[in-house]
């Protein structure tokens, strides 16, 4: 009788374990990831308590070697740290993160939301004497870091050829040539993203030392709630990059925030607030085939909210399939740091081979 | 051992097996019987009229059982119903006995001859024969008086017979009649139920599936169901495990063991729901279910003791705890709870065996 009781509940747990098996397939992390240079972005001239804790680790080290740090803001012409931080609070914090091993770079912005066009720097570039000023402005705080990285807001297509005198020209200024770029994410000739045929990266493969290629916010501008970025946009992307511009130093980019649509606007969250939200409307958080968080709930006018974001699995799962037809050579950006999974840099760490 | 009426009466004067048959009616003088009572022998009566002449006849033979009861009455060689012989001047009812104690022949006398009804039985009881004599003579049927009923019992089945090559008796099958092949014995039916059916709710639409413990009184064509289980829900991306517990009635359209019946049932489950996914937040959810059920099914009987049950359910379940349930994210629509509100249909299969007599 014992022997057919335990045969029975052998039975039952074979048949739990099926069931186990079926729901949580997709749920197994990937063994292994091609190694890659990293690089993280930090939109601030500072770090707050939670890009210090990643950034200061042993796991984001091991991770990372670059980090962008998105602080010199166009203004009146020139390019410069915003209010608080100033030269001596970056060249602070660049030394600090110096100490821990990094290469820093500084980012420079105008600050202006990807969708607004014109954008004023479209005027700024087209006057060679402003953008002359502009330029030595850029090089003067390049001395501060290891090199400067040019994030430009959505250009009209017709300002095509002073952005490349622009770039030719600071290159040219920047010690040791050192100006990387964030660049559209284009998949064709011409460009499907809007304003990325204003920026001739074949043409400028000799100025820049790295093309950032920002392989984010998928479903910015299509109305369409969904992830901010998927495995096969990048390596879409990627290949089309890699035969377009194959002498430049490429890098994909992955989110490290997530995107709350909510009925009148887009908005980045954090995986933190994407959590608490989810859990202070009682919501279950989904796990989408391609490996993406995502929930949805009713705001309080009653309209529906979509929440998208990434997780260390999520993250991992995107890296391990964009291997499969991106050579390791080309690198990383993440994107956002500070707003991602507080176990994405142990998981990379431990997996990335 | 046999004796002719003289001797019996003197061995009946000795004995205390045999009982002292009640003395005559003392409402008017009685002749005087030279043969004493005879054993059992029901109280005498005595005929208004003097028995009719008879030629001189050989006395009867009583023959008893060990018991001390009598067993037949001879006269010679034949019993006293296929000759003619005198039984003294004896007048009233004879009763001989089989050797089980049971009634085997009741003798009527007239001044020592058979006269009236004699009929004669098995040991079950059952009337073998019924004569009517005159004088100590047997009468044909069709000179009997008036109100003499004439019917005689069915044939019973012979007796157990053995075959030659075997020592194992042959008894005739006994067929029972359509009440005893239809009915259920025994006290309580307990048995196993399987079930597989589909829950619907406006978050998802699992299967639903599973076994139950099932304690069903044999209460007649109403009777109570009791069940105890472990069901399970699953879908790719939704797996609850359920225990449920249930009290129901099932009431018969139709007697017999094979009928179809209704059900009703009510019941409480405890629910404990896995989140899928390797995502962030709560692991689980538990809850607590109340429900209802109804349905149709039949019920075959396999033997008196044992049935199954095959029927469908339709029903639904609620929330009845006071935590907040846990939504899902729906593709068209608000989230939806993942355990809340639901409708559910099953199909049930059950074998029930009977215990108890």
């Amino acid at each position: 009788m014992t022997r057919a009781f335990l045969s029975g509940l052998c039975r039952i747990s074979l048949l739990l374990g099926i069931l186990s098996a079926v729901g949580c397939g997709s749920s197994a992390l990937p063994e292994s990831v091609k190694r890659r240079s990293g690089t993280v972005v930090v939109e601030s001239c500072t770090l707050d308590p939670f890009q210090q804790s990643a950034l200061l680790g042993d796991d984001a080290r091991a991770v990372v070697s670059d980090i962008v740090l998105l602080c010199l803001y166009i203004r009146d012409d020139v390019a410069a740290p915003t209010a608080p931080a100033d030269r001596a609070s970056v060249a602070q914090l660049v030394s600090l993160l110096r100490q821990r091993g990094y290469r820093v770079q500084l980012g420079v912005t105008t600050g202006e939301p990807t969708t607004l066009t014109p954008s004023k720097l479209d005027a700024l570039l087209r006057d060679p004497a402003r953008r002359t000023v502009l330029s030595a402005s850029i090089a003067d705080a390049a001395k501060l870091a290891d090199g400067i990285v040019i994030a430009p807001p959505q250009l009209a297509n017709s300002s095509e050829p002073a952005f490349r005198a622009w770039i030719t020209e600071l290159a040219a200024m920047v010690p040791s040539r050192r100006v990387g770029l964030f660049a559209p994410p284009s998949s064709m000739t011409p460009s499907d993203i809007p304003g990325g045929d204003a920026i001739h990266i074949a043409a400028l493969r000799d100025q820049l030392a790295q093309v950032y290629l920002m392989t984010l916010d998928l479903h910015c501008c299509d109305g369409q709630p969904g992830p901010t970025t998927s495995a096969d946009w990048i390596s879409q992307v990627a290949a089309f990059a890699q035969v377009t511009y194959p002498t430049s130093s490429l890098s994909i980019t992955v989110p490290l925030y997530g995107t709350h649509f909510g009925s009148q606007s887009q908005r980045p969250v954090s995986y933190l607030e994407a959590v608490g939200l989810a859990g202070h409307e009682h919501i279950e958080i989904v796990r989408t085939n391609d490996g993406t968080l995502r929930f949805d709930y009713q705001e309080t006018g009653g309209a529906m909210a979509h929440v998208y974001f990434d997780d260390a699995q999520s993250t991992l799962q995107t890296l391990s399939q964009v291997d499969e037809t991106v050579p390791n050579s080309v690198g990383v950006v993440y994107y956002g740091v500070g707003g991602e999974d507080p176990t994405l840099w142990r998981t990379l760490r431990e997996r990335m081979k | 051992m046999a004796w002719t009426v003289d001797s019996f009466a003197q061995e009946r004067s000795s004995s205390s097996l045999v009982e002292v048959p009640p003395a005559a009616p003392p409402i008017e003088p009685q002749p005087q019987s030279a043969l004493p009572p005879v054993p059992n022998a029901a109280p005498a009566l005595v005929p208004a009229l003097p028995p009719p002449i008879a030629p001189d006849l050989p006395n009867a033979v009583v023959e008893t059982w060990p018991t001390g009861k009598p067993s037949t009455i001879r006269c010679g060689d034949q019993a006293i119903t296929r000759s003619l012989c005198r039984y003294g001047d004896y007048t009233g009812t004879l009763t001989t006995y089989h050797q089980d104690g049971s009634v085997h022949q009741v003798l009527s006398f007239i001044g020592g001859l058979l006269d009236g009804l004699s009929e004669s039985y098995d040991n079950g009881g059952h009337l073998l024969s019924r004569e009517f004599f005159f004088a100590g003579k047997s009468r044909s049927p069709g000179s009997l008086p008036t109100g003499v009923p004439t019917r005689i019992d069915p044939p019973l089945p012979p007796p157990p017979t053995f075959d030659s090559q075997s020592p194992v008796a042959t008894v005739p099958r006994i067929t029972m009649d359509k009440s005893e092949e239809d009915t259920i014995r025994g006290l309580v039916g307990i048995g196993v139920r399987g079930t597989v059916g589909f829950l619907a709710s406006s978050a998802v639409i699992p299967f639903y599936g599973g076994g139950l413990l099932q304690v069903i009184p044999n209460s007649g064509r109403v009777r109570p169901e009791l069940g105890a289980g472990i069901m399970v829900a699953a879908r790719n991306d939704y797996q609850r495990i359920d225990i449920p517990i249930s009290v129901g009635m099932q009431a018969d359209l139709i007697s017999g063991g094979d009928t179809v019946f209704l059900v009703l049932a009510v019941s409480t489950i405890f629910a404990n729901r896995k989140v899928l996914g390797s995502v962030p937040g709560p692991n689980s959810e538990a809850a607590w279910l109340l429900g209802a059920e109804g349905g149709v099914g039949v019920r075959l009987r396999r033997s008196a003791y044992s049935y199954w049950l095959g029927d469908v359910r339709l029903g639904g379940l609620g929330r009845a705890d006071t935590a907040t349930p846990i939504l899902l994210p729906q593709t068209d629509g608000p989230p939806a709870a993942a355990i809340g509100g639901q409708f559910r249909m099953t199909l049930n299969l059950t074998f029930i065996g009977n215990i108890g007599t």
